[in-house]
């Protein structure tokens, strides 16, 4: 059987944390194709999920630990995130017979790449260095200089199946907002609560649902802020929650203004929950979203673009309704199970077809 | 013979007290120019604190910090006019103020014994601090990777902080993004020379507090996780403290509350600080290099390299071809031959200095430090493209940086 050792940098709540667990999950429910094994820098509050997930788990920062862990015959070393690849991954194509698979997604590097140009060249230093690389969408392997055949575009993945069963909008749903997100300077929360300022004398009863960990402080922030515009009844910020179903069930639209994003897994649930989203011109949403399709994209800071999209698919209710039909058509493709297929098959080749070179 | 960099001679007199020998050890092993401890200069030899430090980088940072790496040249576009070091003449306290727990809960005591204390501390600490209505001293800016520095140029343009526009001194190292301190007057900006890191903020300020000659170093929101649990990924950190205050000469106290215990840093209520008013920090500050020279420099850099370039384009393109491949056994000799020769140009210290400091490579210093395992056989593709293409790469850069700039 396949001996595969996946690299993380955490158990934390997070987007690719998240994500890379519905994959073991999907893999779990399969007949076994392999020891799933995963090394984590940190613990977190995925720990225990992880745990049931994988066959092992080990957590350590321990530099010595961490050498030994990725040295143990293994047939496939699965990183993910820059930060952990930046400080294993050298060692690991120099002392270990494991095929290396470099799984690139929108982590620091990732986000930053995409989202403000930033090049960081020790991560494609590491592609090149790898047997494989895998990518979460075809925008961003497309900023790497890479021979395709070495590249696998795996496409953003989210567990949506719990989504797909909720009931669309209807006549009936309450005129709210949600947004599920990090509670974050970056992620610009704050046109959200200015924009459904300027909305609440034409939709009365207009409100915004603030759903995310908080980083210590812009929780606070945003109500004070939603104080100062008078509007404190309207705004609620009630952290992280372990399932969002219910706020998208409660809500008539998804939105998310943010500054600096790949594809939030958030909006394909809410995508998944027949919701329209109204996103911002921010990383690669558009390979998820078509601007007037599945809902609206306006230009990151642009409240007066928000509130007018906004105050559309809150108005219009046919059109939340159309659009949110589309958006739930849309997502399919991002099935975790469907994506964890194809890591799957991507891993496989990897063994069973090894690049010239290394050792079968 | 090489040189051995010390602090400031007039710095440590104006304050009254000799800096602990310690900190020439800690600087000149944090620059990674040192394969081994007995590389390093004769004269640092003497220092008791040398074994146990070189311990700690071999154990944790396998020999290389890369805290002094700038990979996005940031260097060329660095404002800062002014470079040196603070002084602190009357011998202040120096309180070094992370963002931990013990923080939010020490503000009012903060308060207290705020004049009486010198505050060191980060970007996000000087938000922290800025919230409670109280300004640093000092803002130390430096980042583990672009990434990092990336990421607050960003936090702080969202944030529309004016923190780092207020406070009296912002030493900057630099490898800064110029866009991180686009707020600061450049008459209180300084790249600090030298700059004692090894990536980890709270020891270079810790260094740096020993440097200004403060008569105690005290730790607030440095907290390393809980008395209960410390936090593995902090033991890095942990050691570098211990280690500082083992061999610093002054007492080290650790005023935070509930943090993880440090050997040599005695808890201590912070209200214990307070005292008379001190004076001002002082900056012993002398002209930095102008944006010419450093550009200058960096050309000198990218000329000496040309030759260990040839080999990296060669061994690129066999380990592509072995990769691809190509088992022919001429094609492996290359690899191998090229792989050898950029291994061998490790040997020499200036050659060293001229790819880590002046490229910025980060992949092959590492391989000089660990070889890989030479029994991979063909699979030394994987290191030699790895190393090779970042040296390729990272001069390609250089290259169109400087052409630019001409």
């Amino acid at each position: 059987m396949t001996r595969i050792l996946h690299v993380i940098e955490s158990l934390a709540a997070g987007g690719i944390e998240t994500t890379f667990l519905n994959m073991l999950r999907a893999w779990r429910a399969e007949p076994a194709w392999a020891d799933q094994h995963v090394l984590a820098f940190a613990g977190g509050p995925l720990e225990s999920a992880y745990r049931e997930a994988a066959d092992s788990l080990t957590i350590t920062a321990s530099q010595d630990e961490l050498e030994r862990a990725i040295l143990e015959p293994y047939d496939v070393i699965y990183f993910l995130f820059e930060r952990c690849a930046f400080r294993l991954l050298p060692l690991a194509v120099a002392h270990s017979r494991a095929a290396i698979v470099y799984g690139k997604g929108y982590d620091m590097g990732g986000m930053f790449r995409l989202n403000d140009g930033l090049t960081w060249q020790p991560d494609e230093s590491m592609m090149w260095g790898s047997d494989r690389t895998t990518f979460t969408t075809q925008n961003l392997a497309a900023g790497f200089d890479l021979p395709a055949a070495r590249c696998e575009v795996l496409g953003k993945a989210a567990a949506i199946a719990p989504f797909l069963e909720l009931p669309e909008v209807s006549p009936i749903t309450a005129p709210r907002i949600v947004c599920v997100a990090n509670l974050h300077a970056r992620k610009r929360l704050g046109d959200l609560i200015t924009a459904v300022s300027r909305l609440r004398q034409d939709i009365p009863g207009i409100r915004v649902r603030f759903v995310g960990a908080d980083d210590g402080h812009e929780g606070a922030r945003l109500l004070a802020q939603a104080r100062e515009l008078g509007m404190a009844d309207a705004c609620e910020v009630v952290g992280r929650r372990a399932d969002v179903a219910a706020d998208l069930l409660a809500s008539q639209v998804f939105a998310l203004p943010s500054g600096c994003e790949g594809v939030p897994t958030a909006m394909l649930e809410a995508m998944a929950a027949a919701r329209p989203v109204v996103m911002t011109h921010v990383g690669h949403i558009s390979s998820a979203v078509t601007d007037g399709v599945e809902g609206f994209i306006v230009p990151i800071g642009d409240i007066a673009a928000l509130t007018k999209r906004l105050r559309t698919v809150l108005t219009d209710r046919p059109l939340a309704m159309r659009m949110g039909r589309a958006a739930r058509e849309r997502v399919y493709p991002h099935d975790v199970r469907a994506v964890a297929a194809r890591l799957r098959a991507a891993l496989e080749q990897t063994v069973t077809k090894p690049i010239p070179g290394v050792a079968a | 013979m090489s040189v051995v960099l010390r602090f400031p001679a007039s710095a440590r007199a104006s304050a009254g007290v000799a800096a602990p020998a310690v900190l020439d050890v800690f600087e000149r092993i944090g620059r990674d120019h040192a394969l081994a401890a007995n590389a390093l200069p004769d004269a640092l030899h003497d220092c008791a604190a040398l074994p146990r430090l070189w311990a700690i980088y071999d154990k944790h940072w396998r020999r290389f910090c890369g805290a002094h790496l700038d990979p996005q040249f940031s260097r060329l576009t660095h404002p800062a006019r002014l470079t040196g070091a603070v002084v602190s003449y009357d011998r202040a306290p120096v309180v070094i103020v992370g963002t931990g727990p013990s923080l939010r809960k020490a503000i009012p005591t903060l308060r207290q014994v705020r004049d009486a204390v010198h505050l060191f501390t980060s970007p996000r600490g000087a938000d922290a601090l800025a919230e409670a209505g109280l300004t640093p001293d000092l803002v130390v800016v430096e980042h583990q990777t672009p990434l990092d520095a990336h990421f607050s140029t960003r936090d702080l343009s969202h944030r529309q902080t004016a923190a780092l526009g207020r406070v009296p001194f912002v030493a900057a190292d630099a490898r800064t993004p110029a866009a991180l301190l686009s707020g600061v007057d450049l008459d209180r900006l300084f790249v600090p020379d030298p700059l004692p890191t090894w990536g980890l903020w709270p020891a270079t300020s810790v260094a740096l507090a020993l440097a200004a000659g403060a008569r105690s170093i005290a730790l607030l929101g440095i907290d390393l996780g809980t008395a209960e649990h410390p936090d593995p990924s902090q033991a890095p950190l942990q050691s570098l403290l211990e280690l500082l205050a083992a061999h610093a000469g002054v007492p080290c106290l650790d005023a935070g509350e509930g943090g993880a215990p440090k050997r040599h840093w005695l808890p201590t209520p912070l209200a214990l600080l307070a005292g008379a008013t001190r004076p001002p920090l002082a900056l012993q500050s002398r002209p930095w290099t102008t944006a010419a020279v450093r550009y200058a420099t960096a050309s000198a850099a990218w000329q000496r390299a040309l030759p260990i370039i040839e080999e990296a384009a060669g061994t690129v393109s066999a380990a592509c071809a072995v990769r691809d491949g190509d088992g022919s056994a001429n094609t492996r000799s290359k690899l191998q031959g090229g792989f050898e020769a950029l291994m061998a140009a490790g040997e020499s210290p200036a050659t060293r200095q001229d790819l880590q400091d002046g490229l910025g490579i980060s992949f092959l210093p590492r391989y000089w430090r660990h070889a890989p395992d030479v029994s991979i056989g063909a699979q030394l593709w994987r290191p030699a493209a790895l190393a090779a293409h970042e040296l390729l790469h990272q001069h390609h850069h250089l290259g169109a940086r400087l052409r630019r700039a001409a």
